[in-house]
């Protein structure tokens, strides 16, 4: 190996680096398949000639990344886990349900299996041999170090013309403390099909720090629908990376919502490309900032053809000495006329200690398209405060009614009602813990 | 009496170059209606504002007392919940909160001073359907957003409205008739007459006589200069629909110039 090249970085991210590649190398050890040697070896030639992010990189500027430093993560063996402990973060709604340990599928702790049609295929095994993810030459350092820890993937796919009656639930419980946590997701939805995705991460303790590092790809086809939410309501002291690209065929549909409340740094970035004519698409977040945590949300949205719409609503609201980002690109390429996209970023900042960076960008080639952004950060408003309690509500009951309102119109969009409610309390309970 | 106002001082909270109530004097006893007239400037909203618990101004002399307790000592919210409504000059938008969960929380925090027991989705929905069909409101109204995307004049007839619903002992409408169109005046005059009872009062702040007409005040007062200047009865509206503020104002200021 040519350490020599590597860039600079602070002590603290080296041993970090230093110790990954040692984890890829612990995994190469353990497999036999050359195509998966061969790939985290590219990785890891890659991640250690460019190094971990600074804040002198463009796209890490206001997400420090020093207190993930501190950690030594291993990928270890999944503990054991009852069905009692799991069951309070379990959505009340008909599910096909997947449960992973640790990032370990866990079979007893899955669910409606009866819900499976044969038109969908699961299928869990060396991700180089079930997947066709590659990932781009300017890969970041999260998407290399997901790549050098390659392992077991989980492939969904699902035929054509059907639909799945209930939502897809994967459920990722995190239990150990500098747990290493590398997923890598690929979904296939033929031609007019239709799936909803529920990924939901949590922590079954709190204090236990762990790293989850998220690759997800979703190929939509030609009139299919593709809805998913994605929850990370992990503790405070994880760390949570993902990466998901989405590409999308002509008059298909995708709509995703993020929800992310927990974590001391989290980081959400969509990759999306609209490859069809009249594909819709939709990406919503919400960010509920409190104590030092740092929520970063961010979408790449490129319209490839001409005659689709893109929809965006980012909110972010945070307190105490949290930092919200939010970073969205529309790139309209040459050709691609008649495109309609829409973004929006509303943050509100409930205390003076409180931060938020959002670019909101537009990148356009085309000569007639409709594009807009949107961006406004502030404080509560004070006016509507006074009306609420010239009505008898209690100032801290009207600061926490508005305060929600405002969080949860992203949520608007989602129409399975079960679902929604389920979002809606465990966000509630977030801002009443305030 | 319930409102009794006593040599009310009040000020811009922290500019003292902003004195705008200076001095002012009023009694209401239950079931009374008393409108408060006068021209631009004269302190009008001021005095809803500070009755109603406004941080905005800061009141540097005299009291307030409701139903014999200090108000001036009140947080909003506690004076909402002894009985005092505000009806809004500007009602607030607030979007993302509906109606309906707006009021439900708001009567059952009355409610809860009431010592009765909260109102649930169902009892609300059911007394709520009530004071809708009383006022002729649209039948949509609680499904919206409060106040978002409401005309001026739908957004008054949301504060009357939600005055139906909380039974407010002192109702304050601060210049409720500005901006209003004939029907929605109506809607208006017709919500607070069909509100008048022998133990509810209300303090009509207007600029205009034009609402009085509907609601027939019992007594009838000019602002001007952070003081009430004159005090009548119904008549004294014709008398200011006739000759204006000027006459009553420079017969004030001969008082005050003799005087001195």
């Amino acid at each position: 190996m040519t350490l020599a090249a590597t860039p600079k970085m602070s002590p603290a991210a080296r041993q970090l680096l230093d110790q990954l590649v040692a984890e890829s190398q612990k995994l190469n050890e353990q497999t036999e398949a050359e195509a998966l040697i061969e790939k985290r070896q590219a990785a890891q030639e890659k991640i250690l000639s460019q190094g971990l992010p600074t804040r002198k990189d463009e796209d890490w500027q206001y997400t420090a990344l020093m207190p993930l430093f501190k950690h030594t993560f291993e990928v270890k063996s999944a503990k054991s886990v009852t069905l009692t402990e799991i069951q309070p973060f379990l959505p009340e709604l008909d599910a096909i349900r997947l449960t992973f340990i640790d990032g370990v599928f866990s079979e007893e702790l899955s669910a409606g299996f009866d819900f499976i049609p044969e038109a969908l295929s699961i299928e869990m095994a060396d991700a180089d041999a079930i997947q066709s993810i590659n990932l781009a030459e300017q890969a970041d350092a999260f998407q290399l170090m997901n790549e050098m820890l390659l392992d077991q993937g989980l492939t969904l796919s699902l035929e054509k013309g059907q639909a799945l009656q209930v939502p897809l639930h994967i459920l990722h419980v995190q239990t150990q403390s500098e747990q290493l946590i590398n997923l890598r997701t690929q979904i296939d939805l033929a031609e007019n099909s239709e799936m909803m995705l529920i990924q939901q991460f949590v922590s079954l303790d709190d204090g236990q720090s762990a790293l989850v590092n998220d690759l997800v790809k979703v190929t939509v086809a030609d009139n299919a629908r593709f809805k998913q939410i994605v929850l990370q309501d992990m503790n405070a002291d994880s760390f949570y990376f993902a990466n998901q690209f989405f590409e999308q065929a002509a008059s298909s549909v995708i709509e995703t919502n993020y929800v992310g409340l927990g974590c001391e740094i989290s980081r959400h970035q969509n990759y999306l490309m609209m490859l069809g004519e009249h594909a819709e698409s939709m990406q919503n977040s919400i960010g509920l900032g409190t104590g030092k945590q740092v929520i970063d949300s961010r979408t790449s949205t490129t319209h490839q053809a001409a005659h689709c719409d893109s929809r965006q609503l980012h909110k972010l609201v945070l307190d105490d000495q949290s930092r919200g980002v939010f970073n969205g690109m529309i790139h309209v390429v040459k050709g691609a006329q008649k495109t309609d996209g829409q973004m929006d970023n509303k943050n509100l900042l409930l205390s003076k200690t409180a931060k938020v960076d959002a670019k909101p960008q537009l990148e356009i080639y085309a000569d007639d398209v409709k594009c807009s952004h949107g961006c406004a950060s502030g404080q509560i408003d004070e006016q509507q405060v006074f009306y609420a309690q010239a009505r008898g509500i209690r100032k801290a009951d009207a600061l926490q009614l508005i305060t929600r309102a405002f969080l949860l119109e992203p949520l608007e969009s989602v129409s399975n009602l079960a679902l929604r409610n389920w979002l809606t309390e465990i966000i509630s309970r977030k801002l009443a813990k305030q | 009496m319930l409102l009794k106002v006593e040599n009310l001082h009040a000020q811009v909270a922290e500019d003292e170059s902003k004195q705008i109530l200076k001095g002012l004097n009023l009694e209401v006893k239950p079931g009374e209606v008393h409108a408060i007239m006068g021209p631009n400037g004269a302190g009008k909203s001021t005095l809803s504002s500070v009755l109603a618990g406004r941080e905005d101004y800061e009141v540097t002399e005299g009291h307030a007392t409701f139903d014999g307790e200090d108000l001036l000592e009140l947080d909003p919210e506690d004076r909402a919940r002894k009985g005092v409504f505000l009806a809004f000059q500007y009602p607030v938008e607030i979007p993302g909160v509906s109606n309906k969960l707006f009021m439900q929380t708001a009567v059952n925090a009355i409610r809860e001073e009431k010592g009765l027991p909260a109102l649930d989705m169902f009892d609300f929905d059911e007394y709520a359907q009530s004071k809708i069909e009383l006022l002729n409101m649209r039948k949509d109204l609680l499904d919206r957003s409060v106040n978002v995307g409401f005309s001026g004049g739908e957004k008054k007839r949301n504060d009357i409205f939600q005055m139906a619903l909380l039974e407010p002992k002192l109702c304050i409408l601060d210049e409720t008739d500005s901006g209003l169109d004939i029907d929605a005046m109506k809607v208006v005059a017709n919500g607070v007459n069909s509100l008048r009872s022998e133990d509810r009062s209300f303090i009509v702040v207007t600029h205009y006589q034009r609402l009085l007409n509907y609601i027939k005040p019992d007594h009838v007062h000019v602002l001007y200069d952070g003081k009430i200047i004159k005090s009548g009865g119904f008549e004294l509206v014709h008398e200011l629909e006739e000759k204006g503020y000027d006459d009553i104002i420079q017969a004030h200021n001969a008082i005050q110039t003799n005087s001195k």
